[in-house]
């Protein structure tokens, strides 16, 4: 567990050249912390008719590198405490790439604040394997949603874009191309930043990117609450 | 006239069309009528105007105002009157010189019977050399035809050439938008407001150098440099051209305690042996400035990352970092200094160091650059998180690793990275071993002649490790060394030090000190020397009665007398010595406990000494060859006491 154990030569502090900030802190013991981490996004959605447009445009304004397809197959359980509260996680695997890891991901609620320049959430994000389905149903969740998100994944330093369009399978488990029916005719948008809870805010970050992408989208902090509290209209 | 031709003429229509109908009919706009324009005229006239100026302005409008007025009625025809009648001038004066031309005093030639019936005799004027007599006239007529030709063909070169060189002096004019066209095709340029701003940073490559790397295009019209209408305007940071220089210089061994600086001998820097080939290559005068500029950056940010690096990782021996200047000693005696050097751009500078006096290690610096753009690459080469909320930025190993069964130092493990100060160590450290080795493998292959030495370098080498092959053969004998096997050593040098690899699998460490080496060479040669001994004993019918690294005994061959008995060679204080067994007389006791005949081998014998250098033969095995097959005749002089 010591630090110093690692390395010939008694290192004090890893000097690494990487700009996407990790979640690990050293302490003054000397030992590898995780700290709560945060959240921070913007949303919001292009028809389908404008995507080629914007991924023309994200092609533009993200890093250098090729934008990575990807397919996802998402299944949000709860559980519905003694108390009234219900819990939600979601498992998401990767039906691109199946030999990843599954993620198991719990997000907290939603942190109001007026300043805020976006939406900013606790979150914990774990790999795991995959019986993590059969696990969470042993310990009481039942599966709520489930759907699939096909898109494209673009990064720009720290910032996560993900253009995606929602679909669901017609009957549970087949998840090829002509068994999926789509939610909606157009694409959302997500805009996010993952980063330490109380450290550096990324949200002017995240504003001045949503700016650039203003002719064709509109990024904007959606309050999940007032979404499904009323009832909106399907596009 | 018969010859008289009608002329047609017909004045320009200067009608605007106001509508053309739908069934085709054209509505125009009437010119303005002579009262139209002279209205229009007099209402321009200012006369507040005039009664201010003075007389002489007055007089002046007049006289200006006085031509144009003068035949308003003329003016259209009048121009078309002046070009009619210059060409019917022209005409006639072509027709003259026709004529005169023409005039010939012979007799007309008669009419030719071919000739259609009905046409009209034609005058052929002969102006090429076709069928006719020859004659005087007609010669003078050729020579003149000629002389004609070549002007008309003077005239049409007259005007291409000037046509060509016109189209030259266009293209050679320097125009903005071209040259901003070929800029764009190096570096990306963006407008913002009515500026031009490009990028030379390395941002799009993985980089994230806060540093500034914009520069500005500025439209010269004047085109003060190079005649060149484009002019860039760099930050004030990367004007200066900025360079790493790494040297390895010899120090004492307590250098870094050292206080007083002022007492600093003068350090000598060691050699290299790399010399970096100038390109000669030169660009336009901007591309030049900014590939300058760009070059600047990037050494900055290596710099910065070394120093960044330098006062995180402390490792036992201290690295130094004082302003511009990184130092540390690698060995007792040698110490790694690299240095980032500036100096003010001034376009057209060759190089900015002298090359003879300042001597670097430009392997090491171009491995430094190699470690920078690795990270930058890795950096944007970051696999993309599938599925898509997992986190960003791990290695596949490292996401895979949340179902394996792993422990946390291992873990641990993956997420370190070496930094680069760490690497360029090593790597001059190794840098400075190879150089050793080099050196003392070549004074060791100058001084001995015999055996032979040869020494195979690898054409691709590593940063930290290289491999040299190093074989030994007699010469005129190598087939002797053959049998037991070819006998070579590999040396494998590292960063501290050396491993030998001798042929029989013994591994010998060496460090950093090039005498141990010449020692394990040294001991090789002799080793090989009675080695090959033994190979050619075999040839030559005597029996190797035993053998060990270094040390052989040989039998006469049965087949042949031989006065002497076994012949033994062995190494002492790394050198050769051959002992000859005698016979003796039985001078010495027979002892009472050894009643066997078959001991008086041990006793009777007396080993001596043979001088085997003063033998002739080219070396050692030549030597021993003579000497064996002496041996087993009668015994020459050669043979002496050795008191």
């Amino acid at each position: 567990m010591n630090s110093g154990k690692m390395g010939a030569a008694g290192l004090d502090q890893e000097i690494g050249y990487n700009p996407i900030l990790t979640a690990t802190v050293k302490n003054e013991q000397g030992v590898r912390d995780v700290g709560t981490l945060s959240e921070y996004s913007l949303q919001g959605s292009v028809k389908d008719e404008f995507v080629e447009d914007v991924k023309n445009r994200l092609r533009g304004l993200c890093d250098n590198v090729e934008c990575e397809p990807f397919i996802d197959h998402e299944i949000s359980y709860s559980l519905q405490s003694s108390s009234g509260n219900a819990v939600t996680m979601r498992v998401s695997r990767s039906l691109a790439q199946s030999k990843m890891p599954w993620q198991l991901k719990y997000v907290g609620a939603l942190e109001t604040g007026k300043n805020k320049s976006c939406l900013m959430r606790n979150q914990v994000t774990v790999g795991c394997s995959e019986n993590v389905t059969s696990f969470l149903t042993e310990l009481g969740f039942r599966a709520d949603t489930e759907f699939l998100s096909k898109g494209y994944l673009y990064r720009k330093g720290r910032i996560k874009v993900v253009l995606s369009k929602l679909c669901k399978m017609k009957e549970p488990g087949q998840h090829q191309e002509q068994n999926l029916l789509p939610l909606t005719k157009s694409h959302l948008v997500e805009v996010s930043v993952t980063t330490l809870t109380g450290g550096e805010d990324p949200g002017p970050d995240l504003k001045h990117f949503a700016e650039m992408l203003k002719p064709q989208v509109k990024l904007t902090k959606v309050d999940h609450r007032e979404i499904q509290s009323h009832t909106r209209p399907n596009f | 006239m018969q010859n008289d031709v009608q002329l047609a003429i017909e004045g320009q229509k200067e009608c605007f069309i106001q509508e053309i109908a739908l069934n085709g009919q054209e509505t125009w706009i009437q010119p303005m009528s002579m009262s139209e324009q002279f209205g229009r005229a007099t209402q321009r006239i200012d006369f507040g105007k005039e009664l201010q100026d003075n007389n002489e302005v007055e007089v002046k409008k007049e006289v200006e105002a006085s031509p144009t007025k003068a035949e308003p009625k003329e003016n259209p025809w009048d121009e078309v009157r002046k070009s009619i009648f210059e060409a019917l001038t022209e005409v006639r004066v072509l027709h003259d010189v026709l004529a005169v031309l023409n005039h010939n005093t012979n007799p007309a030639p008669p009419a030719n019977p071919q000739q259609q019936p009905g046409q009209p005799p034609q005058k052929i004027l002969q102006l090429a050399s076709i069928s006719g007599p020859a004659s005087s006239s007609t010669e003078q007529l050729r020579a003149s035809s000629v002389a004609a030709k070549k002007k008309s063909f003077l005239l049409a070169s007259k005007v291409i050439k000037e046509g060509a060189e016109r189209l030259e002096r266009n293209e050679k004019q320097p125009d903005f938008h071209q040259e901003l066209q070929y800029l764009r095709q190096h570096y990306r340029l963006r407008r913002k407001g009515e500026k031009i701003l490009g990028d030379l940073s390395f941002r799009t490559a993985g980089s994230s150098y806060p540093a500034l790397g914009e520069f500005e295009v500025i439209r010269d019209a004047d085109c003060s440099r190079e005649n060149c209408p484009l002019k860039i305007r760099l930050p004030h940071e990367l004007q200066n051209m900025a360079w790493l220089s790494i040297k390895l210089v010899r120090c004492d061994i307590n250098d870094s305690l050292k206080v007083d600086l002022s007492k600093v001998t003068k350090e000598e820097t060691v050699s290299t042996y790399h010399h970096v080939i100038s390109t000669k290559y030169k660009q336009k005068g901007y591309l030049e400035e900014l590939r300058q500029a760009q070059h600047s950056l990037f050494t900055r940010e290596l710099f910065s990352q070394l120093c960044r690096e330098v006062s995180c990782y402390r490792p036992i021996v201290p690295i130094y970092m004082i302003g511009d200047h990184i130092s540390t000693q690698i060995f007792p005696d040698t110490k790694l200094i690299i240095e980032l050097c500036r100096k003010p751009f001034k376009a057209g500078d060759e190089m900015p160091f002298d090359r003879s006096s300042e001597r670097r290690w430009f392997c090491l610096e171009q491995h430094l650059t190699k470690l920078l753009r690795e990270h930058h690459a890795a950096s944007k080469s970051c696999p993309a998180p599938h599925p898509t909320i997992a986190t960003m930025g791990m290695t596949k190993k490292q996401r895979i690793a949340a179902t394996k069964p792993y422990n946390l130092p291992r873990i641990e493990r993956m997420r370190k990275t070496v930094p680069m100060i760490h690497k360029i160590i090593e790597a001059a450290k190794h840098a400075e071993l190879l150089r050793r080795v080099e050196e003392e493998l070549d004074s060791i292959a100058k001084e001995i002649a015999e055996p032979n030495i040869h020494i195979h370098w690898p054409i691709i080498q590593n940063p930290v490790h290289t491999s040299i092959k190093v074989h030994f053969s007699v010469a005129g004998y190598e087939m002797c060394t053959k049998q037991f096997g070819m006998h070579s050593m590999l040396l494998n040098v590292g960063i501290n030090g050396c491993t030998a690899i001798q042929r029989d699998g013994n591994i010998v460490e060496l460090g950093t000190d090039t005498a141990e080496m010449r020692r394990v060479i040294e001991g090789e040669l002799l080793s090989l020397q009675v080695a090959c001994l033994a190979g050619l004993v075999r040839i030559i019918d005597w029996t190797v009665l035993s053998s060990s690294k270094g040390c052989l005994l040989l039998a006469p061959p049965s087949s042949s007398q031989s006065i002497t008995g076994r012949v033994s060679v062995r190494t002492e204080n790394r050198k050769i010595r051959v002992y000859i067994e005698e016979k003796t007389t039985n001078s010495t006791p027979s002892s009472d406990l050894l009643l066997d005949p078959k001991w008086k081998v041990l006793t009777d014998n007396e080993w001596r000494e043979v001088d085997w250098e003063k033998l002739a033969g080219a070396n050692f095995v030549g030597k021993m060859d003579l000497m064996l097959s002496c041996l087993c005749k009668a015994v020459t002089d050669k043979v002496h006491n050795n008191p």
